[in-house]
Formats: structure tokens, sequence, C-alpha cells
């Protein structure tokens, strides 16, 4: 036993490489063929899915790896949405330069959000990430109010090239797509030496700092880079859902993304992956349930809004208590043993 | 000067409310040392609760409801919170976001939707006072009560046997519970408090606007009193309620409404920027 595993990273490597490209192979096929044999309505899932991760992974990294917790989510889509709305139709550039642009104001923001990260740690950093949320929102209010009136920025049908790609099925491609993009991404840096330096930031900023890392510019790049990705990925949602106005960016739904990562698993991009679709999943299924048998006399299903509310609760709590590491945590326990009894022992 | 004059007078009542609740949030803060997103929930449901039995005049009603969500505290330390005791703040955080879903969601099955109207504590609605001012009288009574529970409870954590065993169990539970008190059933006790107090802010609430479980996002502003007063004073909670509420106030009158929330949340970010262990905190020194 002693033997195997001090043998075990040596021979795990090679294979684990393997096993990555069938899996982002297998990936690859799955986003590319999921359109064709599933119903539209899947697609819309799977799209919003597929937004949903996008969104998540890069708070995955600042929370999860760099242990940066924050509630400002919400407000760096708004930033991303805005920016991207305004260069839209101020200059009327194409998507790929208004998700550019979105994704430099966000980093400049982020970079600002980030800022009392230095001073800051645990509940008191949590609360400057609240206050920054209402203090972005009603700033992105006045914007909305000055420059686009009071119904929010209406997004035009997509185009890109003179292409039109507004479809629920090409939309669904152009998400993916970013999706993968935002996906490899943070792979590669958590597999890189800024990687590294996040995860020794969040074990022990002092230890981290005696290793030669700079404890602050990891802090404000990672902050950035985040912001970033997330606020380029609020130009692309906002052109999923048409229009993009200052009541959608609540505070819930900056909660909704931090569920999302914590039921996946904290510091996992397949944790990101398996949490966007869990928590994207849970109302579809709600739905369904109280479709199928909340009539008359169907009990709580006739609530299935308050239903959907009382059973996200419940999930956050049982996995917090119950399987901190998330879902991912279960594949993980789950591969092995296929792994053991593959072996013999 | 009018005007400021009633900006002072209502943003100290309001801030009296969000006392309150930051309140309650401290004794959780101080004793277990999570931080508790669910006081918005749990002032809401009271809210709720206390319209709902509003035929019974308010006292009685803010009683019951006071009762009642004390109960919901006390159950959920009892079942969800005494297993995230040590583990730091994402677990306390979260778990405590998602008890304010189950609560709301719940809130809604049981009580429905609607919004529910509360009389008012006394007969008169307000209090004509010199120079042209005038204050809700809720908005006195809940200046009053909110002045009168942090006494109590200042009273209660020095004099009284619980108190001393709480602010024990505080430093460290396990040396406590060597010199026989019982963490567990004292957190318990700060849970109900917690409760308790956000019933009681709720119930004021709803006789002063209306109770519906929406109005649950007015308790933010506990956050910002919290960290204002200093996250382990309770005198620093209620003061620092009176400042963010004055505050919000006087934003309200001479910049406008939508100016409200976001003021207070700059007082938040300005004290976390400047003194972080606010007014009459503790500075937190952490070993690095």
């Amino acid at each position: 036993m002693t033997q195997s595993t001090s043998l075990a990273p040596p021979l795990a490597r090679p294979r684990a490489a393997g096993r990555r490209t069938v899996l982002a192979a297998l990936a690859v096929a799955i986003i590319a063929v999921l359109p064709l044999v599933v119903s539209p309505y899947w697609t819309t899932v799977a799209t919003n899915a597929a937004l949903a991760f996008a969104i998540a992974a890069p708070l995955n990294l600042l929370t999860g790896n760099a242990g940066q917790f924050s509630l400002g989510n919400a407000a760096f889509l708004v930033v991303g949405a805005y920016t991207g709305a305004y260069v839209t139709f101020t200059f009327d550039l194409e998507l790929p330069i208004a998700m550019l642009a979105a994704a430099a104001a966000g980093a400049l923001v982020g970079l600002i959000v980030g800022l009392p990260s230095l001073r800051l740690r645990g509940a008191y950093l949590l609360m400057s990430t609240l206050a920054a949320h209402y203090i972005l929102v009603f700033a992105a209010l006045k914007f909305q109010t000055s420059q686009f009136g009071a119904a929010g920025a209406i997004f035009p049908p997509l185009r890109i090239a003179g292409v039109d790609l507004s479809g629920e099925r090409s939309m669904y491609f152009v998400i993916a797509v970013f999706a993968a993009l935002i996906g490899l991404i943070i792979a590669n840096i958590m597999r890189s030496g800024h990687g590294r330096a996040l995860e020794a930031v969040k074990a022990r900023d002092v230890a981290a700092a005696a290793c030669g890392i700079s404890v602050a510019r990891a802090k404000l790049w990672v902050w950035s880079l985040t912001s970033a990705m997330i606020a380029a990925a609020g130009v692309l949602q906002a052109y999923y859902l048409g229009s993009a106005s200052v009541e959608y960016y609540t505070l819930n739904l900056a909660i909704t993304y931090v569920a999302m990562i914590l039921v996946g698993g904290l510091g996992s991009l397949g944790g990101s992956l398996l949490g966007a679709c869990f928590v994207t999943l849970v109302p579809v299924g709600v739905n369904h349930l109280s479709d199928a048998y909340g009539g008359e006399g169907g009990g709580i299903l006739a609530y299935p809004h308050e239903l959907q509310t009382v059973i996200y609760g419940l999930i956050i709590i049982a996995f917090v208590l119950l399987k901190p590491d998330g879902l991912i945590g279960l594949v993980r326990s789950a591969t092995d043993r296929v792994v053991r009894v593959r072996q013999g022992r | 000067m009018t005007d400021f004059l009633n900006a002072l007078l209502s943003g100290a009542g309001f801030g009296a409310l969000y006392g309150l609740v930051a309140l309650g949030l401290v004794v959780i803060f101080k004793s277990t040392g999570i931080l508790n997103f669910s006081g918005g929930a749990l002032m809401a449901v009271g809210g709720v609760v206390a319209a709902g039995l509003g035929a019974q005049g308010f006292w009685i009603a803010a009683g019951i409801a006071v009762v009642a969500v004390a109960g919901v505290g006390a159950v959920a330390n009892l079942t969800v919170m005494r297993p995230l005791l040590g583990r730091g703040l994402f677990p306390g955080v979260m778990v405590t976001i998602g008890l304010t879903s189950v609560i709301e969601g719940s809130s809604g099955i049981l009580f429905g939707r609607q919004p529910r109207f509360l009389a008012d504590p006394i007969g008169v609605p307000t209090f004509q006072l010199p120079f042209g001012t005038s204050m809700s009288s809720t908005l006195a009574v809940a200046f009053g009560l909110s002045a009168a529970a942090t006494a109590l409870l200042a009273v209660a954590f020095r004099r009284t046997s619980v108190g001393l065993q709480l602010r024990a169990a505080a430093v460290r539970p396990e040396v406590a519970a060597m010199f026989g008190a019982n963490p567990g059933r004292i957190f318990t006790y700060a849970w109900a408090v917690a409760g308790g107090l956000a019933a009681l802010a709720g119930a004021l609430l709803a006789s002063l606007t209306v109770a519906d479980i929406s109005i649950a996002a007015f308790a933010l502003r506990a956050f910002a009193a919290m960290i204002v007063g200093g996250v382990d004073s309770l005198g620093g909670a209620f003061l620092g309620g009176i400042l963010v509420g004055v505050t919000e106030l006087l934003a309200g009158t001479y910049l406008g409404d939508d100016f409200r929330l976001p003021s207070t949340m700059v007082v938040l970010m300005v004290f976390l920027m400047v003194r972080p262990q606010g007014l009459f905190g503790t500075p937190e020194v952490v070993r690095p």
C-alpha cells in the first residue's frame, strides 16, 4: 500500500494527461451534438447552464482557489452588460469588440473592488463586496436612466460579421464556445505558477510571501482577471436575454453563482460545471413536478415558486453540512472506487 | 431646517430598527463567530406573523411574533448551525443564506404573499413636535424599544450567569465547557434572542409600512449598522444603527429617495476602509 502510493505520482501523470484529452474530446463532442439531438426546450436549458458555467468558473477561481469570498459578481455582470451596450450602440461595434471593452471595464472595476482585500479579510472583506455590489448597481441605475431610459438597454438580435446568430441553436453555440474558452483559460491558469500562487495565498498569505509570491499582486490580479471574465459574460448574457435592466442584477443573482460553486465543489473547474448544471436544473425539475401534479389540491406543489425557494435553500444547507467538497467530491470518490476495484485492491 | 430636523428624527427611528436587527447579528457573531445573513428573513417573517395576528392589536401580535421567531432561531441553531461551529466564514454565511431561502419560501407557502398591515402600537399616528417637526409614533416606540433592548442585553451580558457563560463560550467554547458552561445551549439562547429582536423590528416595520416577505431586504442596513458600531459591541450596534439611519434619511431628503440604500453602503465602505473595528469594537488582532 505504502509502496503504491509512493509510486503513484510519476505513474499517474501521463495517465491523467491522457484521461484529460479523452475528457476534453468527449466534452467537445457532447457540446457539438447536444442541440441536434435534444428538443429546443432542452437546448435553452443547456444554453443557460453554459452561461452559468462561464460566470461560475471565474468566481470559483476567485473564491475557491484564491479564497476571496465575493458577492460582487452580479455587479460585474451589470458593468459588463452596460459597457457592452454603450460601445455597441455608440460606435456600432460587433459582439467580440463589445466583449473586449466590457472585459477591460470589468478588469478596472474588479481591481478597485479588489483593493479592500489588501487590508481586510473574512467577514469584513465580504461586507466590502456587499457594499460594492449596491454602490455599483446604483451607479448602473444612474447610467441606465441617462443612457438607455427607464426600461434599460434593449439589445438587437445578435449578428457577427453579417451572420444572424439570434436563433436559439446558434445562441447556444456562441455561448458554449465562450464557456469552453473560459474553461480552457481557467484550467491552464490553475495548472500554472499563477494558479499555485493563488492556492498559496489562500492557504497562508504570510507563507506565500515568504516563498517569494507578491500577495498583493496575486490578489489584485485574480480580482481583475475574474471580473473581466464575468463582465464579458455579462454582455453575452444581456444579448441572450435581449435586454439588460438593473432590476435583474440583484444580490440574489450574485448568491446564485456562489451557490453553484458551493454545490459543485470549491476550487474545481469540474465542480463549477456540475454546480452550474445542477443549480440551473433545480427550477426546471420543480416546474416539471408542479406542472405534472400541482393542479387542484396539489398541496405544496401548487406553489412552484415558493417550493423552488425552499428547495434551493435546503440544497445549499445540505451541501455545506453533508458534502462540503460538492458534487465533484462525489465524482472523485466514485472514480477512485472504480480505479481501486480495477486494480484489484 | 424643518426638513433637516425631520430627517434626523425619522433617521433615528429607522436607525433604531436597524439597530434591533444588528443587535441580533452582534449577539450571534459575538458568541458563535457566524456572520448571519438570515437576519432580514427572520425580521420579515416576524412582520408577516405579527400582521397576520393584527386583529389582536399591536402588542399581543408583536409579542406572539417575537416568541414564534425566537423559536425559529433556536430551532435553526439546534438543527443546522451547531455543526458549523469553528468551520470558518464561508459555511456559516452559506447556511444562513440557505436558511433565508427556506424561511422566505415557507412563509410564502404558509402565509401567502399578499401584503398585510398592522395597527400602530399607540393610538396616535404621529407626534407633533416644536419647530414644525413631527415624528411617526411607531418610530418613536421603535427608538425606545431598541434602546431598552440594548440596555437590557448589555446588563444581561455583564451581570447574569448566562451572559457570563456566553462571553466565556465566545472566547473559548472548550474551556467554558470545562468550567460548567454549556456552549450548545448558550448559542441556542443567542439565536433565540436574535430571532426575537428581528421579529420585533419586523412587527414595528409592519405597522410602519406594510408586511410581506420582501421587507427582508430592508435589513441589509443592519450589516452597515453592525460594522459601524463594531461587530462585537452591543451599544455600538444601536448607535451604529442610528448613524446609518440618519445618513440614509439625510441622503433621501437632500439627494432623492433612490440614494437611501446606496448612502448606507457608502457609510459601510468608508468604515471598512478607515476603521474596520467600528466605533466601539475591539480591533481584530490576527496572528499571521
